[in-house]
């Protein structure tokens, strides 16, 4: 329920910009060995199964609401956290448990990098990533609701009922793509002549294709890239359009053929396909490189195909025959800690970068 | 004279601000503008504008989340202010689930 609208009304989102101070974790942290781990377990969070879960603590470690509930050994999450409850009982506590400054917070002590959420090393380019699921109606798109997703090859709508409609499959799907130093200097020529044309080094092509052009990863979590089995086809070429003083622009092309083909019946839009998936993108871009300050200024792509096959976020739901998916790249500078998330579930005992 | 001008001036600025209410209040809530499917250099914008947030559709990516916990813990605890922890399964809760 992390996301979900029925939580994330304007009225709560105003009440946490001014109220808290909010930050996301993975799972993982739990175990860390640092201040992080040991506030975490101290506080009572003491379940392993943080994932999805909001808590409200207090920054002694007292928990003043949480979405979690555990009774008699079961636990179980509750659709919403009670925010206006647990600023309440905020309030409520004496001014030695919230007065600014009145909890002295101790130093981190070495991190444990184990279990810490993975950063990117100096020099990553990273481009922040959205997936969406569109609808084709005639030659135009038009946006996803609850509606139009399938959950059998009926059309059976059975799973909607468990989070009452409220799903966040509509929303745009965060994701990032890092380019560590060496890979994205890779991608200019050293001498860029307009009509220039080359394909895009090999390791990125496979990284984008395999790992960002995945649609499996905005619905069930397999965000650590395909097999190269899934990979039927796929090509991107960059040319360099124009060479000025301050600025060298390139275009990219490609597309992608993953996954399997339809068959004739999802292709007639008669059933979504719940056990099968495609995915057939056509690809775009546009860079720009700065060559006094050597660097990339500019960095927008965008990813648009026909996909079949579960697509809901979180409860793999799926659109009727071959419907679009569009997913856009755009550089970001990485100065807020939510440009810094690591790529899927990246982490030390899963790493980004290198061979899969 | 000075008073009719004044007069006119609050009645544009009135309706100057009904109306960009309004197209806000359209922006967060009427059906997207629908685009054409196929991506070139003419359309690559609006798509990829399309496939971006848009406005008050995700409004958890409107809170400024921090990612380390001990940071975070000190800056609650400087400004007093409880923590709002959202965990998950994914690399964080906020990026790729």
């Amino acid at each position: 329920m992390g996301r979900a609208p029925a939580f994330w009304t304007e009225e709560n989102t105003k009440l946490m910009q001014k109220n808290v101070v909010a930050v996301s974790l993975s799972v993982l942290e739990y175990d860390r060995t640092d201040a992080v781990g040991q506030f975490l377990r101290d506080s009572g969070i003491t379940t392993r199964k943080l994932e999805g879960c909001l808590w409200c603590v207090t920054p002694g470690g007292k928990i003043l609401e949480s979405n979690l509930v555990v009774e008699k050994g079961k636990t179980s999450f509750k659709r919403e956290i009670d925010l206006k409850g647990a600023l309440e009982k905020w309030q409520a506590l004496p001014e030695t448990e919230r007065a600014p400054g009145a909890v002295k917070v101790g130093a981190l002590g070495a991190v444990d990098r184990q279990h810490a959420v993975l950063t990117p090393p100096p020099g990553t380019l990273i481009l922040k990533v959205y997936y969406l699921a569109f609808m084709r109606e005639g030659t135009q798109l038009r946006y996803l609701t609850e509606d139009d997703l399938w959950y059998d090859e009926k059309g059976d709508k059975t799973e909607a009922k468990l989070v009452n409609k409220r799903i966040t499959t509509p929303q745009a799907h965060p994701d990032h793509m890092w380019l560590a130093e060496a890979e994205w200097k890779s991608l200019m020529p050293a001498n860029p002549r307009p009509g220039d044309k080359f394909p895009v080094p090999a390791g990125i092509a496979d990284r984008l294709v395999r790992r960002h052009l995945n649609p499996r990863s905005v619905y069930d979590g397999h965000s650590d890239g395909l097999d190269r089995d899934s990979v039927r086809a796929a090509e991107l070429s960059l040319t360099v359009e124009a060479v000025a003083a301050g600025k060298v622009r390139l275009r990219l092309d490609g597309h992608a053929k993953l996954g399997k083909q339809p068959s004739p019946t999802v292709l007639a839009g008669k059933i979504a396909s719940m056990d099968q998936w495609g995915y057939e993108p056509k690809l775009l871009g546009f860079l720009e490189y700065d060559p006094q300050k050597r660097a990339f200024t500019r960095f927008d792509m965008v990813a648009l195909g026909d996909q079949f096959g579960r697509v809901g976020l979180t409860i793999g739901a799926a659109r009727p025959g071959c419907q679009p998916l569009g997913i856009t790249f755009e550089l970001v500078k990485g100065d807020r800690p939510a440009d810094r998330v690591p790529p899927g579930s990246a982490s030390a005992a899963r790493p980004y970068f290198g061979p899969k | 004279m000075l008073m009719f001008k004044l007069k006119r001036a609050a009645y544009v600025l009135l309706a100057s601000s009904l109306l960009i209410r309004s197209i806000g209040e359209l922006h967060a809530l009427a059906p997207p503008t629908p685009a054409e499917g196929n991506l070139n250099a003419e359309t690559f914008a609006q798509i990829g504008k399309q496939i971006k947030p848009q406005l008050g559709e995700s409004r958890w990516m409107e809170v400024p989340w921090f990612l380390d916990l001990h940071e975070a813990w000190q800056k609650a605890a400087a400004e007093g202010k409880p923590l709002f922890i959202y965990s998950s399964g994914g690399a964080t809760g906020i990026g790729d689930c």
